[in-house]
């Protein structure tokens, strides 16, 4: 019997198409904090952010067998969330769907007597934070999460907004500079 | 001899900023700092660390419920599906919600067998039901049952104990050939299957199964 050993994602996937299709919760589990956190600090709202997760998951599992194996399963599930995200916010024709942070955190403490880790303490510091952010264009909020809140490498990155590594660096340096004056005009 | 690359303004800011200039560069580069650069790059570094430093959120516990679900909505077994639509209809949240759950599957398991009727028949007579019964602080109490007629004993192997008999589970005699023991575990899958009278390995009919390295079909229960 199987214990001990942890699969990788890329054996987890190939046990997936091969049929096994309970094998995909294992996957679920390992990254939907990663893919809910990038969405709701890129989004600004929580139950956007929860319904775009879940989409892409299913999204990702029924393109499974389109899936590279160069890259990460953690950076295509990006590309994948963040696509969908722009798709929202482009739909929409906002950059962000930021509600008023109160409402957001009064949501946030009613709903989450299931799961303690859930029930954080929002700071002053952190809403200034996603205040910040929910000021910043898509492009520019995007690559700052990936880099920052991530911890993502700058070819991470180009895997997953499919451009040049030097726009990458590039926008990184404007989306910087952006995030430090506005969060310089907040103090 | 590795020669610090020359001072290019942006360009150095972000390879600092990055963590990719070599000791030789970096120090070259602060020190070519004036003073007002210097604060500027000091308001850089705690405007990101701010950032870096966001309290990380966890997603909602039954998304991968959720997933699964539409994932596999004719194979998903009866336990998860009634889970589905409780926490879908809960007024209060989780822990409610599990509770119901664990209440539903407990009457299905008490009830006559039409009310087990989508569950495929299992080819010996141990029927068995699992359920979330409740979370805090982390670990979840997970209910393990099984009707097992003429049993002298049953206990649960399973990833948790390391399918080790001598580290098994015991289950407690309910009456009318039930047995059944709630433990605590951490969110997470556990594959395990019942061991009967010390040596009978009996897998779970009615649960969700994954594949073990030797051909054989475990049950599986998730922690959410």
């Amino acid at each position: 019997m199987s214990h001990g050993d942890r699969l990788s994602d890329k054996e987890i996937i190939s046990d997936c198409l091969k049929g096994n299709v309970q094998a995909y919760a294992e996957l679920v589990q390992r990254h939907q904090r990663m893919v809910f956190n990038v969405l709701y600090r890129f989004l600004g709202n929580y139950e956007a952010s929860q319904d775009i997760s879940q989409e892409t998951f299913i999204t990702a599992y029924r393109k499974l067998d389109t899936f590279n194996g160069s890259s990460k399963f953690s950076t295509w599930l990006c590309q994948i969330a963040l696509n969908k995200a722009r798709d929202l916010l482009r739909g929409q024709g906002v950059e962000s769907l930021c509600e008023d942070l109160e409402d957001q955190l009064g949501m946030l403490a009613g709903s989450d007597s299931d799961t303690p880790h859930r029930r954080f303490e929002m700071t002053q510091e952190n809403e200034r934070i996603q205040h910040v952010l929910n000021q910043m264009p898509a492009h520019y909020r995007e690559i700052l999460l990936l880099k920052h809140l991530e911890g993502f490498s700058n070819e991470e990155i180009v895997d997953v907004l499919k451009i040049t590594l030097e726009n990458i660096k590039v926008r990184t340096f404007r989306a910087r500079e952006m995030f430090k004056r506005i969060y310089e005009e907040m103090v | 001899m590795t020669r610090p690359t020359e001072i290019n303004d942006d360009d150095m800011m972000r390879r600092y900023l990055d963590g990719e200039l070599t000791r030789p560069e970096r120090a070259l580069f602060l020190e070519k700092l004036i003073p007002s650069q210097r604060a500027e790059l000091s308001a850089m570094e705690k405007a990101l660390e701010a950032l870096a430093n966001l309290p990380v959120l966890s997603p909602p516990a039954d998304m991968t419920t959720h997933i699964m679900t539409a994932i596999m909505p004719e194979k998903l077994s009866l336990f998860l599906r009634i889970k589905a639509w409780l926490l879908r209809h809960s007024v209060t949240g989780l822990e409610i919600g599990s509770m119901a759950v664990a209440a539903a599957v407990l009457f299905l398991l008490l009830s006559p067998g039409k009310f087990l009727s989508p569950v495929p028949a299992a080819p010996h007579p141990y029927i068995e039901a699992q359920a979330v019964a409740s979370m805090a602080a982390g670990n979840a109490k997970v209910g393990f049952s099984l009707y097992a007629p003429g049993a002298k004993s049953v206990s649960l192997i399973s990833d948790f104990n390391g399918w080790s008999s001598e580290r098994s589970v015991q289950l407690h005699p309910l009456g009318n050939d039930k047995w059944g023991v709630t433990v605590k575990l951490r969110p997470g899958s556990y594959q395990y299957a019942f061991l009967i009278n010390g040596h009978k390995v009996v897998t779970d009919p009615v649960a969700r199964h994954v594949n073990d390295d030797f051909g054989h079909k475990n049950a599986i229960v998730t922690v959410i």
